[in-house]
């Protein structure tokens, strides 16, 4: 029988092959690596647009992943400036580096890639470096601040609140002037739970109707980046869970798998297991914290707490496992902390069995309804759109791109499992739900899979370099207690060099890029999270909408504040 | 491949029946006769941290620094003798319980089992109360730990 799974993996390899030949003929000497998932370029400064712009029409990569500022020389003069596109025919990710000094005035990417326009007002937030046609405000940090926080000269001082006007918009070329002038610009503040975390909506109306919108973001800030800076590898962990406490171990696993797998770290079979389910478990999670929002925005209150109902269920069993009830601590360097305790996969079990016929059942009534559908299809978002934006995940999904992480470029056990990627047509908000409810499904299938096949073993590798001894020896044993007091006194120390590792979250792809230089602390790590990328095309598709509908655009992106604003 | 997608295909049913029942009948007696409190005993309590005690009343705690150290939100302060011997308990010991944020790195570091996270604690209460926990107050509600820690650590003799 003809095998159609081996013939693709053919064509990919040869695809690859073909690309980086491609690659390797453009940019000669300044490829600086070319491996079979990541290819770093460095380029100058004069030919930057020129570089980028081969690379999205002539090699394929039109999908835009990050665009972030690195201080990777340590003078305060020179930084690297990184933009990181995906190619998503041969699923390789390049990253090009660009030396800039500090006050030159940098091209914007912009009206190549629509998604770097948030990354590079953050650039200049954070390092104060400048663009072109790019606005000098603050993105993230607040109004008044002194400095650019994320440079290594940066002290921290005291400072006041600046009163900054409001925002205003521009002429709309699309109508004429008078109308234009007809139009009233208003702001609505969300500080109450209605949506995952503060965030002020500034807009255009005529007649109750949204003719243009901008979401204002930035008032959940916290400077995680900065924070790590003085952290240790360990250290590091319980501030992961905490960036989005839907999905704690999501942050932890990136982390903990980017190391793993910059060290060459085996991790037991069982370890992976586990983190598989857990991941899967806070899939779950996620998206049902979307739906129980989405059906909250619309007022349909006895859903909602079928919906809480559902969440409370899948904590307690967590809970058993971890102690806490979301912010958990259990996986870290090297697999999990425990094995899971006895009659725990039972009640796992009887977890998936009740979250299916709980879900089948909110949905049975709502799905199909005139009403529900009247109020969900409308605010659409398309493909060009979603991929020009950097959108991913299950947005990206709904308007009908096959693309998840998941599927391309397994990890783990992944491409052993059996499971499908739902997609949706139009992009409407109905897709987005449709989408997250069939991936509960699916994920609720994976677990299932998972959990009759878990393997037997360790739970925590035998490395040297992170290996911590039982406690019972620490007790006893000498050799052991010395072991246990240099593992925890001076840390995993990571090697000179840099690295980036992403796995597909319930929000569309998480990747970290990591910089050290060898000491305890590291230089850099920059967080790509998926919401950010979601957060910027709501000015796109709020168009048409009316006030009482801003919550449910937001909810239905399922844009989480702690994860944009980090 | 670990996970196998043909596992259960080439037995037949009444093998697959005798596989099963082998495991539901343990279980289902475990679970009938007194073994399901166990089960539901086991929970890592994730809480506050105290500080544990030695039979005569002092303090485990050799003051090694590795809690404070380790600790990602700053919040623990330990105050050593100043010409101590080789485990000398500390002077003072503070843990500021408005920065913790209950992860328990304190508790997995800690090489001589002197400090732990218990049960759910109602930490509520007015602002002006003293949010900085001394090693007096940390230490008197170690005294109900015995009765609340799982089987699998017992606590150091």
């Amino acid at each position: 029988m003809f095998d159609f799974q081996e013939q693709e993996d053919l064509d990919l390899i040869e695809s690859r092959k073909r690309l980086l030949e491609n690659i390797k003929l453009e940019f000669k000497d300044n490829l600086t690596l070319a491996t079979d998932e990541n290819i770093c370029v460095v380029v100058k400064p004069s030919n930057y647009i020129e570089q980028v712009l081969t690379l999205k029409n002539e090699m394929g990569f039109n999908f835009f992943l990050n665009l972030w500022i690195s201080d990777n020389h340590q003078n305060n003069e020179t930084f690297d400036l990184m933009v990181q596109v995906l190619n998503m025919d041969t699923h390789q990710r390049a990253i090009l580096t660009c030396p800039i000094s500090i006050g030159e005035i940098v091209p914007s990417l912009s009206d190549i890639y629509q998604g770097a326009f948030w990354c590079e007002q953050e650039s200049w937030d954070m390092f104060g470096v400048l663009f072109e046609e790019i606005p000098r405000e603050r993105l993230l940090s607040p109004d008044g601040i002194e400095g650019f926080s994320l440079r290594k000269n940066f002290k921290p001082a005291p400072f006041t609140l600046k009163q900054v006007k409001a925002y205003t918009f521009s002429p709309d070329p699309r109508v004429s002037r008078e109308d234009w002038k007809k139009r009233e610009v208003s702001q609505f503040s969300m500080f109450n739970g209605e949506v995952n975390g503060p965030v002020k909506v500034v807009m255009e109306t005529y007649d109750d109707v949204i003719e243009r919108g901008r979401l204002e973001i930035g008032y959940l800030h916290r400077g995680v980046e900065k924070i790590f800076e003085n952290l240790s590898v360990n250290q590091i962990m319980p501030h992961l869970s905490r960036i989005n406490s839907n999905c704690p171990t999501m942050y932890q696993q990136v982390w903990c798998h980017g190391i793993e797998k910059f060290l060459d770290i085996y991790i037991p079979d069982r370890a992976k297991a586990l983190r598989m389910v857990f991941n899967e478990l806070d899939r779950i999670f996620e998206h049902l914290d979307s739906l129980g929002r989405i059906v909250d925005s619309l007022g349909c209150k006895p859903f909602l707490h079928d919906v809480i109902e559902m969440r409370e269920a899948i904590v307690k069993v967590t809970q058993k496992y971890s102690g806490s009830r979301i912010t958990g601590q259990f996986i870290c360097l090297g697999g999990v902390i425990r094995d899971v305790p006895k009659g725990w996969l039972t009640e796992c079990l009887n977890l998936l069995n009740f979250l299916e016929r709980r879900v089948q059942e909110v949905t049975k009534h709502i799905s199909n309804s005139t009403l529900w559908m009247s109020r969900l299809c409308q605010f659409e978002l398309n493909s060009k759109q979603a991929m020009d934006w950097g959108v991913s995940g299950p947005n990206l999904r709904a308007s009908g791109v096959n693309y998840d992480m998941r599927k391309v470029s397994p990890h783990y056990f992944y491409s052993d499992l059996d499971f499908e990627v739902p997609l949706g047509i139009n992009g409407q908000c109905y897709d987005r739900y449709l989408v997250r409810v069939e991936e509960i499904y699916q994920s609720l299938s994976i677990i299932s899979q998972l959990l009759d096949n878990l393997p037997l073993g360790d739970t925590r590798s035998k490395d040297h370099r992170i290996m911590v001894p039982r406690k019972q020896d620490v007790y006893s044993d000498s050799n052991s207690l010395i072991q246990h007091f240099k593992f925890y006194d001076s840390g995993l120390i990571i090697p000179e060099g840099e690295f980036y590792s992403s796995i597909e979250s319930p929000n569309g792809e998480l990747g970290f890029y990591v910089h050290s230089n060898g000491t305890k602390f590291l230089n850099r790590v920059k967080l790509r999270t998926p919401g950010f990328y979601s957060g910027q095309c709501f000015s796109d598709i709020v168009e048409g909408g009316t006030i009482e509908e801003l919550p449910l655009v937001i909810n239905s992106l399922n844009l989480v504040m702690g994860e944009i604003d980090r | 491949m670990i996970l196998g997608k043909n596992l259960y295909s080439k037995s037949s049913k009444i093998l697959n029946f005798l596989r099963v029942i082998n495991k539901v009948i343990p279980n289902f007696w475990n679970s009938s006769f007194g073994r399901q409190k166990e089960l539901d005993s086991f929970q890592r309590p994730m809480g506050a941290p105290a500080l544990t005690l030695i039979e005569s009343g002092e303090l485990r705690c050799t003051s090694c620094m590795l809690c404070q150290e380790i600790c990602p939100s700053f919040c623990i302060k330990i105050e050593t003798p100043e010409y101590a011997e080789e485990e000398a308990a500390p002077l003072n010991f503070d843990i500021n319980i408005l920065k913790c944020t209950f992860c328990g790195l304190c508790e997995e570091a800690c090489p001589v089992d002197a400090i732990r996270m218990v049960g759910p604690m109602p930490i509520a209460g007015h602002s002006e109360q003293n949010w900085v926990w001394d090693k007096e107050y940390l230490s008197t509600y170690a005294g109900e730990l015995k009765s609340k820690v799982a089987d699998d650590r017992p606590l150091m003799p």
